[in-house]
């Protein structure tokens, strides 16, 4: 997706997440925001590009856990005030659930998918981190969604992921799961084609195409 | 510069290493007390958090208000408990040191550092309670989007029902004074009046009908304001003649003075109107039979004061605060035992709003009230004058 962000810009938002300056941040994209840029933009070429290469800082022992740890909890704040704007589109009867696995406690991106959804007018259901299968499954009996999605940041919990992706099957046949996320990264998404109608989705592009094929096909029904 | 490579069996050399890391380099807080209290000496660590002078200084100093007492150096030397030594650091916050305390004859040698398994589960605690507030707060956003799309609802019904009703009513009332004009001479007096009942009753439900498409309309943010010029005596001129019978029919007597000199006014006359005409209604309603109401119109440093003084029964506190809230509950007792839904206020309210204005209230039960509003300097007109209008938020209370 081209951005209309500036590279400067970016560069101070960067800067200031590195130093856990939630004032600045905040600043920056109520500036974005003010000057109307699309959330789509402040999601991908701002919280989710920051986010990655703050995890490539980490992983390369340049920054401490304590300031990823922190970033994340200013992009979660940040989020909050970017989705004021994301949940008045007009809504349909369409819903999803999206939650990450059980013992997976990195939601950002989980979060900004379930954002996706709303703009597209479906109704969303986000569990957040660290969910268990039985209350998955116990919500997914109650809400009937047309979608799930289960997201997986960490490459060692694709195990948990396989094993809920089981559970789900045979509660739920029938009911499309998309999974993704950046475990995958290091491989295991030929996995998922042990399961039936499973879907892997590589970025939020993929995302839209297939909530607007939905939809589309909804529409001629 | 490349330090020459030592060697753990050079004991002098691991000695210097290790006391060089300990006492400039680790997190380790090392103090050295005199038998009294006052610090003797302390590391680069120490210093850093502590963030001051500390030679000499009490150690009772460095501690978090009201926790020194004589004993509390004997007490980390005792051996019952885990010394726990709370200070107060450079950024003002208070932090915990799990202290070894040493007694020497030249008084205490302390080694203090933090608890990092303590401080990984807290932060983990805080992250995992950050994550919970940010999924908390976007279910209370979805909540709200569809607490608007109930409140959007509720306007289309409200509109529509009134809309309805509306026909249906003026049926009643034209066959009802039809029947009045046609039978006049053949009508009992009993059945006169109950003829009249029907008319005074549909009147009432009509101004109802009025008052819901009214909230229907502003709610919806579709409230269209059409300025125009106008004095305040003929806005006065103009409210008279419309209230004037309700209160020549209890004998209350209506008065209105000016304070300073009133300008012209840029406003929407008929909405303008349509307030003060709210206000003075409620005055009579709540008046006393024979009573008085008196209008005042005010220039002042804030704006532009409208008021209108009654000696009725008077609002208690708790009521006040939701007169102008919609649908509140709180429903009004009038002069003659009937109670008012009360939506004229809310409408009242919305049309000042939307002049950039505010309505207020001042009551004393058993005394009277005094209702009003104030509208902006920016209502005064002047050649080629364009206000702002400020629409209110549709779906927004």
């Amino acid at each position: 997706m081209n951005t209309n962000i500036p590279t400067q810009v970016y560069q101070d938002y960067l800067t200031a997440l590195v130093g856990g300056d939630r004032s600045r941040c905040s600043l920056i994209v109520q500036n974005l925001m003010s000057s109307g840029t699309d959330v789509r933009d402040i999601f991908l070429n701002l919280f989710q590009r920051s986010l990655y290469d703050l995890g490539e800082l980490w992983e390369h022992h340049r920054i401490s856990v304590a300031v990823e740890h922190l970033a994340s909890a200013i992009t979660e704040r940040l989020l909050s005030m970017v989705e004021v704007d994301t949940f008045f589109t007009p809504h349909g009867d369409h819903s999803v659930i999206v939650a990450c696995i059980a013992d997976e406690f990195h939601q950002i991106g989980a979060r900004m998918v379930s954002d996706v959804f709303e703009l597209h007018g479906w109704n969303t259901h986000f569990l957040g981190a660290n969910t268990p299968v039985r209350d998955l499954i116990s919500l997914i009996k109650k809400k009937s969604p047309d979608f799930i999605v289960l997201s997986v940041s960490v490459y060692f919990n694709i195990p948990s992921l396989l094993s809920a992706l089981t559970e789900l099957r045979m509660s739920f046949p029938s009911i499309p799961i998309l999974a993704g996320g950046q475990a995958f990264r290091w491989g295991g998404v030929q996995l998922l084609s042990r399961y039936e109608n499973i879907r892997y989705i590589s970025d939020i592009d993929e995302l839209e195409q297939v909530i607007e094929a939905y939809d589309r096909e909804d529409r001629i029904a | 510069m490349t330090e020459k490579t030592g060697s753990l069996n050079e004991e002098r050399w691991f000695a210097e290493k290790t006391l060089d890391y300990l006492l400039h380099k680790s997190q380790v807080v090392l103090l050295l007390l005199a038998p009294s209290g006052e610090i003797i000496y302390a590391n680069t660590y120490a210093r850093a958090l502590l963030n001051r002078d500390t030679d000499g200084v009490h150690i009772s100093e460095f501690l978090i208000t009201g926790s020194w007492n004589d004993s509390l150096l004997a007490d980390w030397t005792s051996g019952d408990v885990t010394p726990i030594m709370n200070i107060r650091t450079h950024d003002d916050l208070p932090r915990t040191l799990y202290i070894t305390v040493y007694p020497t004859d030249a008084g205490y040698l302390i080694f203090g550092h933090s608890d990092s398994e303590e401080l990984h589960r807290l932060s983990k605690e805080v992250l995992g309670l950050n994550r919970e507030l940010g999924i908390l707060t976007r279910e209370l956003q979805v909540r709200n989007r569809e607490l608007a799309e109930l409140n959007r609802m509720k306007n289309q019904f409200l509109g529509m029902a009134a809309h309805d009703l509306r026909s249906p009513l003026s049926l009643i009332l034209n066959y009802t004074e039809f029947l009045m004009e046609d039978l006049q001479d053949n009508l009992s007096d009993e059945h006169r009046e109950f003829l009249q009942t029907i008319i005074t009753s549909a009147l009432d439900m009509k101004q109802v009908i009025a008052d819901f498409l009214d909230v229907s309309i502003i709610e919806s943010g579709h409230l269209m304001l059409n300025p125009g010029p106008i004095s305040f005596e003929t806005l006065m001129q103009e409210l008279l003649r419309k209230t004037g019978l309700s209160a020549e029919r209890r004998s209350i007597r209506i008065t209105w003075k000016t304070e300073g000199e009133m300008p012209t006014l840029y406003v929407d006359v008929g909405k303008i109107g349509q307030v003060l005409a709210n206000l003075v209604h409620n005055a009579i309603e709540y008046s006393p039979d024979q009573g008085e109401i008196e209008i005042l119109g005010q220039r002042t440093d804030t704006g532009i004061v409208f008021m209108v003084q009654d000696h009725g029964s008077g609002i208690s506190k708790e009521k006040q605060d939701k007169l102008f809230s919609e649908f509140s509950g709180t429903s009004m007792k009038k002069k003659n035992g009937e109670r008012s839904i009360g939506l004229g206020l809310i409408i009242s309210r919305k049309i000042v709003e939307a002049h950039g204005g505010s309505m207020f209230v001042e009551s004393t039960p058993d005394v009277g009230s005094k209702f009003g509003f104030i509208l902006p300097d920016s209502v005064i007109w002047s050649e080629n004058k364009d206000i702002q209008i400020q629409q209110p938020d549709s779906g927004k209370v």
